[in-house]
């Protein structure tokens, strides 16, 4: 990297700042992702008939929306090891936010299924589909219609808070700052930059999210649902 | 892994110093972001075409931002323009100035959401704008923001753990210290992880409570 | 359909088409419907009515086992619905399965329509016909077509269902229901939710169906359409069956009090015209 060390700091510093931000992204994408794998069977645990499995579920969303996003990071870096995982940090970093904002997004799901009115329920009895129909052709279609804004929504905060994975060693956007203002000394310009750069990302996500939303929606005016 | 309760026994002074300055902070930086939060509320939604700009880039730049950078700003940021604040402040005023950008959207939906018939009914019988905004609006309006109010509480709540890392003797900085110190790590952290547990809940279930106390004349 | 159990609830004769032998229902303590008894014949237009809280709807939806209920039974061409009895005689709840066999012949047209807003208008139409009567797509198309050009909507086939009016949903619903060709259309309140000009175009594919002579049970308040269109009208009221008989007589000649109070209301608020000499109580404007 010989070519790299010859640049103006300043350049160096924002190439520095740059991955980092790269870094943020990919570790909120491998979150998310593993994140909704996660939550569509705590959602479906969430509804579920039996009582115990309801139980499992509302355990499941009120622990992980119950305890600050840092200190389970923490537990998820200190226990994997305990497993025998030795997982390199981005990966107990995904794994740890993936399990926390499984939480928000099966509540998230769930709030899509309850939305669909009883009545198209009905008219699915009434018309004699079976268990399975009703689940393939009316439920989850629109539930997954209903849920799409705040699931949206959830992937874009898991962004702000992945600033946390630079405590448990990922070299993400606030750690790369943290480097750079051990070394440049400019505290304000670099933090700040930090959180600009988190805005301006935001910024675009926010602009992504609802064009993803109009696109779901084409032609199908929202009355009652 | 063994982890040897009586050590709990040997950090409790410091773990208590802990919970207490979570709770303090917590509630401090609450209040602060009730306050101002209110106020930008207030001002966005009374229109105050001066403060529309002002109000806008506050709540973009911290709700957009993570509190984590906002904190460094503060406390690292600070001294080189002059203005050192201790771990406390940076941690009270820090967690109050994010906490209003996010009261501050709430108090505006909540003011936006009383019907303008009735507003129409009091401007019709010559009550004056103050006097509409406390009799008619605020009473209302307090009930429609205590559940997304509790929420965010809680948030704020959970969000003072972040406040270990600019080093500010919370819990969370406490628990912290003693696994660098006693190299057992996974329990106390799960202990600590269901110690918040039980204080989200408790704090969710006193917001409940006060929402089934406030909203009476709504039900049927 | 099960032979067996056929054989000991069928009757000699060519038995009704539904046919409901005091069916009694609870809701909690409430009891909602109190053993009710009907017949409906193939063909015949039952028209249901009486004031809220009757148990009409309930009644209606227990025919096609949208609703349990505890005693009594419900039979569909002699065919048990929703119950079996046991060897022992005693009742249990039928299978699934059994339940949608039961479904294929009946339809239901319902007051909030209950369109699937996600699909097209001929989706909702023929989706049913190709997932539980297992028609081929382009036949289930192509019948859909059909029934949806029968009530006045070809032109609204890929258009999505909140973009209608109610009146056109409604008939969506009715095309729907006709679709699928069922042996009879129950109608809960097809009309109730309608803003009152767009009721007519509702109550005219409706007459043009019983003059067709469809197998129709209509929950309705719409008693001018009862009084044209029923070859009998059923009275409940708190789950009682008052009264039943051929419109003329339960409307202009009612034989219970309750009857009587119950469409006197009715006549009153809606300048109910009944051009029969001397039936009206004061002269009321032509419609």
């Amino acid at each position: 990297m010989s070519a790299f060390q010859h640049l103006p700091s300043l350049w160096q510093s924002s190439a520095l700042l740059a991955a980092g931000a790269g870094m943020t992204i990919a570790v909120s994408l491998a979150g998310n992702a593993l994140g909704l794998l996660i939550a569509v069977p705590v959602c479906l645990l969430r509804l579920a008939r039996g009582r115990g499995a309801r139980a499992a579920g509302s355990a499941y969303v009120s622990f992980f929306r119950g305890v600050p996003l840092l200190v389970q990071l923490l537990v998820v870096y200190y226990f994997l090891p305990a497993l025998g995982l030795d997982l390199p940090p981005f990966v107990a970093a995904a794994i740890g936010l993936a399990v926390c904002t499984a939480a928000y997004q099966a509540e998230n799901l769930r709030g899509g299924f309850l939305i669909i009115p009883a009545g198209q329920i009905d008219a699915a009895r009434a018309f004699g589909y079976n268990g399975l129909q009703r689940q393939r052709y009316i439920l989850i279609p629109q539930a997954l219609r209903a849920a799409a804004p705040t699931v949206i929504n959830e992937m874009i905060l898991i962004l702000k808070a992945s600033s946390l994975v630079s405590v448990v060693g990922v070299a993400d956007l606030m750690r790369v700052s943290q480097n750079i203002v051990a070394r440049e000394l400019d505290p304000i310009r670099w933090y700040t930059a930090a959180a600009l750069i988190y805005l301006v990302i935001n910024l675009v996500l926010a602009l992504l999210g609802r064009a993803a939303e109009r696109r779901l929606n084409a032609g199908y005016a929202r009355g009652t649902l | 892994m063994s982890f040897d309760p009586s050590l709990l026994a040997s950090y409790a002074p410091q773990l208590r110093e802990g919970l207490e300055l979570t709770v303090v902070i917590w509630l401090l930086g609450s209040a602060l972001a009730v306050a101002l939060g209110f106020m930008l509320g207030l001002a966005s939604y009374a229109g105050v075409a001066a403060l529309a700009w002002p109000v806008r880039i506050y709540v973009e730049f911290f709700r957009g931002t993570p509190l984590l950078a906002q904190l460094f700003i503060a406390y690292y940021g600070g001294p080189s323009i002059g203005i050192t604040l201790d771990a406390f402040t940076v941690g009270v005023a820090g967690l109050g100035l994010y906490g209003a950008a996010y009261f501050a959207e709430i108090f505006r939906a909540g003011f936006a959401s009383i019907p303008e018939g009735q507003l129409e009914a009091a401007r019709s019988f010559g009550i004056p704008r103050m006097a509409r905004i406390r009799r008619v609006i605020l009473p209302q309006m307090l009930v429609l923001v205590v559940p997304s109010s509790t929420n965010l509480l809680i948030i704020l709540l959970k969000d003072t753990a972040i406040l270990s890392i600019v080093t500010v003797p919370e819990l969370t900085f406490q628990v912290t210290g003693m696994t660098l110190e006693t190299f057992s790590y996974v329990e106390p952290f799960a202990a600590l992880a269901a110690f918040y547990w039980a204080l989200t809940e408790l704090v969710a279930f006193l917001g409940r409570r006060a929402e089934l106390r406030l909203g009476g004349y709504l039900r049927p | 359909m099960r032979e067996a159990v056929a054989e000991a609830g069928a009757k000699p004769s060519t038995p009704p088409l539904i046919e409901a032998v005091g069916v009694s229902k609870w809701f909690g303590a409430h009891q909602v419907l109190s053993s009710v008894s009907f017949a409906v014949e193939p063909s015949e237009v039952v028209c249901i009515i009486g004031p809220s809280g009757s148990g009409k709807s309930t009644l209606l939806r227990c025919m096609n086992f949208l609703e349990e209920f505890e005693e009594g039974e419900i039979y569909l061409r002699g065919v048990p619905v929703g119950y079996a009895n046991s060897a022992a005689g005693r009742r249990i709840r039928d299978k699934e399965r059994n339940l949608e066999t039961l479904r294929r012949d009946l339809a239901m047209v319902f007051q909030q329509f209950n369109l699937w807003p996600h699909m097209t208008v001929l989706d909702n139409v023929a989706q049913p016909l190709i997932l539980v009567h297992k028609k081929r797509p382009e036949e289930a198309r192509e019948r859909a077509r059909r029934v949806l050009e029968k009530v006045g909507l070809a032109e609204k086939i890929g258009e999505y269902p909140l973009r209608l009016s109610g009146g056109q949903q409604q008939r969506v619903g009715i095309a729907r229901a006709l679709a699928v060709e069922p042996a009879a259309i129950l109608f809960d309140e097809p009309t109730s939710s309608l803003d009152p000009e767009l009721i007519g175009e509702v109550l005219s594919v409706m007459k043009e169906l019983a003059r067709e002579g469809l197998t129709m049970v209509i929950v309705t308040h719409e008693m001018h359409f009862a009084a044209e269109v029923a070859d009998r009208v059923i009275f409940l009221d708190r789950g009682v069956k008052v009264e039943e008989g051929v419109p003329s007589e339960l409307f202009f000649r009612p034989k219970s009090e309750r009857t009587r109070r119950f469409l006197e209301t009715w006549i009153e608020r809606n300048s109910l015209f009944l051009d029969r000499p001397g039936t009206a109580s004061r002269p009321h404007p032509a419609p």
